[in-house]
C-alpha cells in the first residue's frame, strides 16, 4: 500500500495535526499515522468518519488507480 | 521475493482472525479453570506447573505485545481508580476461593477466615503492584510512540 498523500493533505488545509484528527474522530494517533503512512488499511466506515472530519469526498481521499494498488 | 498468497478473502481473514481470537481466550480460561480445580482438589503445584508455565507464558506474550503496541484494555483505563477496583475484585474472589479451599479441607472456621484475610491482603497488594507497574510502563510506551509520531510529523 502506498502512501496516503491526499489524506495528509486534505488535514493540513484543515489545519489539522494527526492528533486533532485522532481525536475528532475517536481513534488513536497510531491510527492516523498508519493510515497516512500506508501501513493499515481502514474500514470503510472509519474512511467515512475521516472524509466527514475533514469535509471532503471518499474517493478523494481513499481512491487509488488500480496500477497504483499493484505497485 | 515471492509473497505466499493466502487462500482466504478479506471477510475470510477477518473470521479466522476472530476464530483464533476466541481460541486463544478459550485457551487462557481454560488454564485459569484446569489451575483453580486442580488447586481445589488439593493437588500438589508440581501438577499444575504445566499449565502454570503455559499460562505464563500466554499472559506474558499477550502483555508484552499489547504495551509494545501502546494498547491498554478495550474498557479499562490505566488509572488508579480502575487499578484499585481490579485489585479489589481479584483479590477479594481470591480470599473467597482460599476461604473454602481451606474450610472444605479443614473445616475450622476462625483458620478459614484467617486464610481469606491473608490471601485478600497479599492478592490486592501484589495486582496492584503489577498493575501499578505496567500502566506505567505502557503510560511511558504510549508517550514514546506520541513523540516518534510528532517527529515524523516536524521532519515532513
Amino acid at each position: 500500500m502506498s502512501k496516503n498523500i491526499a489524506l495528509k493533505l486534505a488535514r493540513t488545509k484543515k489545519d489539522m495535526t494527526q492528533k486533532d484528527l485522532a481525536e475528532k474522530i475517536g481513534v488513536s494517533r497510531q491510527t492516523i499515522n498508519a493510515i497516512e503512512k500506508g501501513e493499515y488499511n481502514p474500514t470503510i466506515k472509519l474512511c467515512l468518519k475521516i472524509c466527514w472530519a475533514l469535509e471532503t469526498k471518499l474517493d478523494e481521499l481513499f481512491w487509488e488507480d488500480e496500477e497504483d494498488e499493484k505497485e | 521475493m515471492k509473497k505466499n498468497k493466502s487462500n482466504l478473502d478479506e471477510m475470510q481473514e477477518m473470521q479466522l482472525l476472530k476464530i483464533e481470537h476466541r481460541g486463544c481466550w478459550l485457551g487462557i480460561w481454560g488454564l485459569v479453570i484446569a489451575i483453580i480445580i486442580q488447586n481445589a482438589l488439593g493437588d500438589g503445584f508440581e501438577n499444575v506447573i504445566g499449565e502454570s508455565i503455559v499460562l505464563l507464558v500466554l499472559s506474558g506474550y499477550l502483555l508484552f505485545a499489547c504495551i509494545k503496541n501502546g494498547i491498554w484494555d478495550r474498557k479499562l483505563k490505566p488509572n488508579l481508580k480502575t487499578n484499585l477496583l481490579v485489585s479489589l475484585l481479584t483479590s477479594v474472589a481470591s480470599g473467597i476461593f482460599w476461604f473454602i479451599v481451606s474450610y472444605y479441607r479443614y473445616h475450622i472456621l476462625l483458620n478459614s477466615v484467617m486464610t481469606f484475610v491473608f490471601m485478600t491482603i497479599s492478592v490486592f497488594i501484589l495486582v496492584m503492584l503489577c498493575l501499578s507497574f505496567f500502566s506505567f510502563v505502557y503510560k511511558k510506551r504510549k508517550n514514546r510512540l506520541d513523540m516518534q509520531i510528532d517527529k515524523e510529523e516536524s521532519e515532513e
